[in-house]
């Protein structure tokens, strides 16, 4: 009977995440929006016709997807060197890990704010060094082909410290014993990378990936304070166009539509992703060694 | 004070780890539990202990039955093999929460905490924590608050596993002193037959759940009841020679002797231990051990005998002794 | 281990160059910032904090905002997250496996997508504008990751304690209340550390639920503040709000850091 003690935590969590899914999947069906006076009204999947003919949603969601992507492959990378690192015998290494870590716990917006003044033109100190190194200013914020890059270095800046941290997580669950053997077996240090560290690594980093990239999948802080989804909508994503739709267009039906269908996506993305992870070994020993 | 347990059965998942158990323990005594891990000597104890409900069967304590009544109101101390210490409090922490929650008033927990510890010769250690004491100090931290609980009935369940051999040797006595003396009836779980022959009144040996046989520890090694019994009691472990009209025939080592009348055998391995020596011989009837005097010296080849009087006989299909007629 | 010292160095400097570019700029006067390299005079200034400090309301009130709701989430989600993690902590090792990766999935879950449903609950029930409301739906958001810390701290502890404090006579809530919660303190540390830090940099659901300007929590009064005028320049008081909104963290995280590691590490380990 203990398990009455979970009904209020459950009860909550029915509310908060169940019943979104429901009431998204209800509302999708339906119009409900300024032109039907907020009333909810069946519309034979109007929505669906216009999600899959929308090209906007559709620019959204691979730009959400190159931003997904590109910044979890740089901040694994990164991570895994930055884990290496920290792994070493250093002196302080509480001081490193904590400081290292000040990126991860700032709020979203706060730092986006900083990285527009970083960006800034033409007082920011990138452009600042550019003008120094007598170079062409690039002007990164304003520029439809490079904003995205931007908000990847934001969001590579801000993450990395927690992958590097669960990695780091689990170097330190390697016994030391198992380098020792390889070395012995006439194993050379880089081998013993590929062979032993990333193998052992992997439960750390697909847990690790899968995560940041249902997070990065979702993201919206950053690009809304950032960028504002410019210039010229190029670096909008799902969850800025959804909720444009609900807050300034006040289209809940559509809105909820466009959430539907990028949960679908994400869960789609990410049974690829695992897929991949699951997979690596073969493609791995295919490539190397 | 007496504790029964009746026909006592627990069903887990497809099968019995504890079948028709059946035992009385004595105002006073102490019994035995002994057994290969496995052999549900623990989940007694639990059953006893009220931590588990059995499936079938009763138990009584004090002619009572209380197979439905709570943990608390069986009046139970259990002493557990990791000592079961509560390790953010304190040493009297450990031994007073007890009386606080059955709402003891402060004076009495103070006194009952203080004769306790000067009981166990700890006063000392009041008021360290759990991680700061060594392991025998643990041990005796937990035997003190079974011995505050002032219980029916003691359950220890292997209570001096996770002590050193030595250490484990000094405690016997003492613990002997303290609880041994007493009214109620004890429950001694161990694996380790010394230790249950040194501690306790009677044995019970357990074996898939089931009662191999229950007796002194001499009973036990004079007429073991069953195969297993046999060889599970006694180190080094009786001879089992194949069968013959369709009994197991067993001869314990130390009864084997050299007779140039027996049968020939062939030394192949000797271990010395001190004032005894364990010797192997490969024979017609198959390998025989042997436990001679430490002194002699023995040739590769020579005779082996026993007295008809010291071997045992087994049931070939059972396994259930054959006394001779 | 020369080279280890020089790639610890340049990771530190990556990861806390943009933060004292923040802290520089906002000690610098306009004159400063457009022209850098010059030699000027009146460089240094503390005019952007008392600007933002004596704005109305001041930048203070919305620091206190984010405590507030931090302190209260971390409050309510204890309150209803250990109860339960300790009754899953006793489920059958089939079934904990199915509510596992429900809870993980749920953390996994890219929470922005449920603001307009969260949004709408908010107004059927009438409760936004509301810092105490507000940590009804950030707990939600921090129970799968509160459960499977604390459910798993549960289950490490030796099941011999709660059955030595059972037959000591402790019934189920003494037993919680003396032994088990006392015994998961560590995890229930690193638990509200994690809950403090999630609810104070909320940014999404706190946009669509506050829109009293003295209510703002501080993620959202920054992104007003950036919002107001984008491309105004200079920035000193904009880099004296990210400043001032990351003191309390930095604080938090030198001073946390152990708690913050093991949640993290174990969050994801036992995940």
């Amino acid at each position: 009977m203990i398990y009455i003690l979970s009904f209020p935590a459950a009860f909550l969590l029915v509310i908060v995440f169940l019943l979104p899914l429901f009431r998204y999947s209800w509302l999708s069906i339906h119009a409900s929006s300024v032109i039907t006076g907020l009333e909810v009204i069946p519309n034979n999947g109007a929505n669906w016709f216009r999600l899959f003919n929308d090209e906007r949603f559709w620019t959204d969601y691979m730009q959400t997807l190159r931003f997904a992507v590109s910044s979890v492959s740089v901040e694994l990378i990164l991570a895994i060197l930055i884990a290496l690192l920290l792994n070493h015998r250093v002196r302080s290494k509480d001081l490193v890990r904590a400081l290292t870590l000040l990126p991860w716990a700032l709020p979203t917006t706060v730092m986006a704010l900083g990285w527009r003044w970083i960006f800034n033109t033409p007082y920011g100190p990138i452009e600042q060094i550019f003008k120094f190194l007598k170079l062409e200013p690039i002007n990164i914020l304003s520029d439809p082909n490079l904003a995205w890059i931007s908000t990847v270095i934001g969001d590579v800046w801000k993450t990395t410290p927690f992958i590097a941290l669960i990695i780091l997580a689990g170097l330190q669950t390697i016994p030391d014993d198992l380098y020792e053997a390889f070395r012995l077996e006439g194993g050379k240090p880089k081998q013993a990378f590929f062979r032993i560290t990333l193998p052992l690594l992997k439960p750390y980093i697909t847990i690790a990936v899968l995560f940041r990239l249902a997070q990065a999948f979702g993201v919206f802080d950053l690009i809304q304070v950032m960028t504002g989804g410019g210039p010229a909508g190029s670096t909008e994503s799902v969850a800025l166009y959804s909720y444009l739709n609900a807050m300034r267009y006040l289209d809940f039906g559509y809105s909820s539509t466009i959430m539907i269908a990028s949960f679908i996506l994400l869960m789609f993305a990410c049974v690829v992703c695992w897929f991949i992870i699951y997979n690596s070994k073969r493609l791995f020993q295919k490539s190397k060694l | 004070m007496t504790l029964v347990l009746t026909k006592l059965g627990r069903y887990i998942g497809n099968s019995w780890i504890i079948n028709d158990l059946s035992f009385e323990v004595k105002k006073g005594e102490c019994l035995a539990l002994l057994g290969p891990s496995g052999c549900g000597k623990s989940s007694t104890l639990r059953l006893i202990a009220g931590l588990d409900k059995p499936t079938k069967g009763s138990i009584f304590i004090n002619k009572k039955n209380i197979t439905d009544v709570s943990p608390v109101e069986r009046r139970i101390s259990m002493v557990f093999q990791s000592y079961a210490l509560f390790p953010h409090l304190s040493v009297a922490g450990n031994l007073s929460i007890g009386l606080k929650i059955r709402g003891a008033s402060d004076s009495e927990i103070t006194r009952r905490v203080t004769s306790t510890l000067a009981l166990m010769q700890i006063q000392d250690l009041a008021h360290r924590k759990p991680s700061e004491l060594s392991g025998g100090q643990r041990q005796r931290v937990a035997l003190a608050r079974a011995l505050l609980r002032d219980p029916l009935v003691y359950l220890l369940d292997e209570p001096m596993s996770n002590l050193d051999a030595q250490l484990r040797e000094e405690l016997r006595p003492e613990l002997r002193r303290l609880i041994f003396h007493g009214e109620q009836p004890i429950v001694y779980v161990t694996h380790d037959q010394q230790e249950a022959m040194a501690m306790a009144t009677k044995i019970a040996v357990l074996n898939n759940g089931k009662l191999e046989q229950i007796g002194t520890s001499k009973e036990l090694y004079k007429t073991p009841n069953s195969l297993f019994v046999a060889n599970f009691i006694g180190r080094p472990q009786i001879n089992i020679l194949s069968p013959r009209d369709g009994a197991y025939l067993g001869i314990r080592p130390e009864d084997i002797y050299f007779s140039e009348t027996g049968i020939s055998g062939k030394l192949i391995y000797t271990e010395w231990q001190g004032d005894k020596q364990l010797l192997i011989f490969d024979t017609a009837r198959g390998k025989l051990r042997m436990l001679c005097n430490g002194d002699i010296n023995v040739p590769d080849s020579c005779h082996l005998s026993w007295s008809k009087g010291k071997e045992h006989h087994f049931d070939k299909n059972t396994g259930c002794r054959i006394n001779p007629q | 281990m020369n080279n280890t010292r020089n790639y610890l160095c340049l990771i530190l400097i990556w990861s806390l160059a943009p933060i004292f570019w923040q802290a520089y700029t906002s000690f610098c006067t306009p004159e400063a910032l457009i022209y850098p390299l010059k030699n000027i005079s009146n460089r240094w200034t503390l005019e952007n904090y008392t600007l933002l400090l004596s704005s109305n309301p001041s930048f203070l009130r919305y620091l206190l905002n984010s405590t507030i709701v931090g302190i209260s989430t971390t409050f309510l989600t204890l309150l209803l997250a250990i109860p339960a993690a300790y009754s899953i902590s006793k489920i059958k090792p089939i079934i904990a496996g199915w509510v596992r990766l429900f809870l993980l999935s749920a953390a996994l879950f890219p929470y922005v997508l449920l603001f307009l449903s969260l949004l709408e609950i908010a107004r059927a029930l009438n409760i936004g504008n509301n810092l105490f409301a507000l940590s009804i739906p950030y707990s939600a958001l921090n129970m799968p990751l509160a459960l499977l810390l604390l459910s798993s701290s549960f289950k490490d502890l030796p099941i011999d304690l709660e059955e030595a404090a059972r037959l000591e006579g402790l019934n189920l809530w003494q037993r919680l209340r003396w032994i088990l919660i006392p015994l998961i303190a560590p995890a229930t540390a690193s638990t509200s550390i994690l809950i403090f830090i999630f609810s104070w940099n909320e940014y999404p659901i706190a946009l669509t639920w506050i829109s009293k300007t003295e209510l703002l929590t501080l993620p959202v009064a920054i992104s007003r503040i950036a919002g107001s005028s984008v491309y105004s320049v200079p920035y000193g008081a904009y880099a004296a709000a990210t400043v001032l909104g990351s003191i309390p963290l930095l604080l938090i995280v030198i001073i946390f850091q152990k708690q913050i590691v093991s949640g993290l590490t174990k969050g994801a380990v036992k995940g």
